[in-house]
């Protein structure tokens, strides 16, 4: 019993974790524009407009490679689930003027 | 240009108004005429007013600052060590109110009553509100190393707050004798911008190298470890070797007293003289904070990260340095996130809505030479089960990156940074 309840915690745990609600498409983007932004000519690129399966998949790529890059650090604090959410958020702001 | 009496008078009836806030109904139709007050002019609140225009451009946002301008904390150890012309430092409120609408007020708020939602400047006018953001930074406590108070750091200046102190230190660096020594005091944690003091420790060696080399560069820390420090003690030896040194409070105890005049200051286990003396005192939340009772007894602000709530009094919000988002460090960086997160929270609760969770970054580079910087990075997020924010992601620029690469980039998100902020 008590080695069951043991074993089952952590896996308890995680799912948990796993379970927990994911913040919105917009939240989550505001924090990026810290860094990119959405006027200012910039070596940072902007991350509006562009196709959803090139933010996700180069987010992946981010997150798998590790790299030097800063994006390999915060890529990786994401799930796949947020990266869909941020790369719909971004490919709709092509539509809105610069804030 | 409406002045600021005028606008007492037009928006918020002046003294009549005392005690309306509390009457005003209500409403959850919508946020209009509903009216927040962002007291803070820094990172923090200056994010806050604009994003919360971002999110409901009906609400009524007034930003209450001390000056007309604001003088920047990130960018001024540059400024000390010659790297930028202080002008730089400079940030002001158009962007803030051409752009977006908001109001800026120029006072100090010297109080708060919560459950009666006022706010009362300096002049002892005073202005109603349905929820109020406090960004009030830093405050020191000047009590805690005997010696060390506030006339003294017009000797020793702490530069912890950007402007005269910044001058003072940057004028005291280049008239240090030759082959002195400039002592850095770093305090305990928590306190604002935990690189900091090790950042303006290289700066300063940096300084010196090409102007004084035989000047040496001490940092007496009340700590055993800090922010980066594997990255900074490699960045030290390869730039500057045998210039910059630290003493970590392992091997010298407590600081128990400083002289202010002679330049020593007194540890446990010893005595160090220096030529110039950057004391950085321990510290707690900004003024306002302390006096509305929105501290406990760490002298920070206990707040639900979710909306960045006081869990003092709900209507309240405190974002920034003064607020206790552990693991977060006090960073502008951190407060801007806060700032987004809170802006969001308040337009949403306004109306009545459920915010949902959070999500924030932090992402700091420190310089150690105009073309040779590091960073350290996280992603945070809101965890039921701790009641707190938790680390989703957390990294360093690994030890063998391209040191220039990172300034390049530091010096592209110090432009961005900005633009987010001031606009």
């Amino acid at each position: 019993m008590l080695l069951l309840a043991g074993v089952g915690f952590p896996a308890y745990a995680a799912s948990d974790d796993e379970q927990r609600p994911r913040p919105g498409a917009e939240m989550l983007a505001r924090p990026c524009f810290a860094c990119h932004s959405d006027r200012e000519p910039s070596v940072i690129p902007k991350l509006r407009g562009g196709p959803e399966t090139r933010f996700i998949a180069r987010m992946r790529e981010f997150r798998d490679r590790r790299t030097d890059s800063v994006m390999h650090r915060i890529a990786k604090g994401y799930r796949d689930e947020d990266y869909q959410q941020l790369a719909r958020y971004f490919r709709q702001l092509d539509q809105a003027p610069p804030r | 240009m409406i002045t600021r009496r005028q606008f007492l008078l037009g928006a918020a009836g002046a003294v009549s108004a005392l005690g309306a806030a509390a009457d005003r109904p209500r409403s959850l139709n919508g946020n209009a005429k509903r009216r927040v007050v962002v007291v803070g002019g820094g990172y923090g609140g200056v994010t806050a007013a604009r994003y919360l225009k971002l999110a409901d451009p009906r609400l009524e946002v007034v930003l209450i600052h001390r000056d007309r301008e604001y003088l920047s904390c990130p960018g001024s150890n540059e400024v000390i060590a010659g790297m930028q012309p202080a002008v730089r430092l400079v940030r002001r409120y158009e962007q803030l109110t051409r752009r977006y609408g908001v109001r800026t007020l120029y006072g100090e708020a010297t109080g708060l009553d919560a459950d009666r939602r006022i706010v009362t400047l300096g002049d002892r006018s005073s202005l109603p509100f349905d929820r109020a953001i406090l960004s009030p930074g830093v405050a020191f406590r000047w009590s805690a190393w005997e010696g060390y108070g506030e006339e003294a750091s017009r000797r020793c200046p702490h530069a912890w707050q950007a402007g005269a102190q910044t001058e003072l230190l940057r004028k005291q660096l280049r008239s240090l004798r030759p082959g002195g020594t400039v002592m850095i005091v770093a305090p305990p944690n928590p306190y604002r911008c935990p690189p900091g003091p090790y950042e303006r420790a290289g700066l300063m060696a940096f300084y010196l190298k090409r102007h004084n080399p035989r000047a040496k560069v001490l940092i007496l820390d009340t700590k055993t470890q800090f922010s980066k420090q594997a990255l900074f003690l490699h960045g030290w030896n390869e730039l500057y070797p045998g210039m910059v040194e630290w003493i970590p409070a392992s091997s010298e105890g407590e600081v128990e007293r400083i002289d202010a005049d002679r330049r020593i200051v007194y540890s446990e286990f010893g005595e160090h003289r220096a030529d110039v003396l950057n004391v950085i005192p321990p510290q707690k939340a900004g003024s306002i904070a302390e006096v509305a009772g929105l501290t406990d007894k760490s002298g920070w602000c206990p707040v639900d990260p979710r909306s960045f709530a006081s869990t003092l009094a709900p209507d309240i919000h405190i974002i920034g340095d003064a607020c206790i988002a552990a693991p977060m460090p006090k960073s502008a960086f951190a407060a801007n996130s806060h700032a987004k997160v809170c802006a969001h929270a308040v337009a949403a609760l306004l109306a009545g809505r459920d915010p949902g969770p959070p999500s924030l970054i932090n992402h700091c580079y420190s310089f150690l030479a105009p073309e040779y910087a590091i960073s350290i990075t996280g992603v945070y997020e809101y965890s039921p089960g701790e009641g707190g924010l938790v680390a989703a992601a957390t990294g360093e620029t690994p030890m063998d990156a391209d040191r220039k690469t990172e300034a390049r980039q530091a010096r592209a998100w110090q432009k961005n940074f900005q633009a987010d902020v001031f606009g």
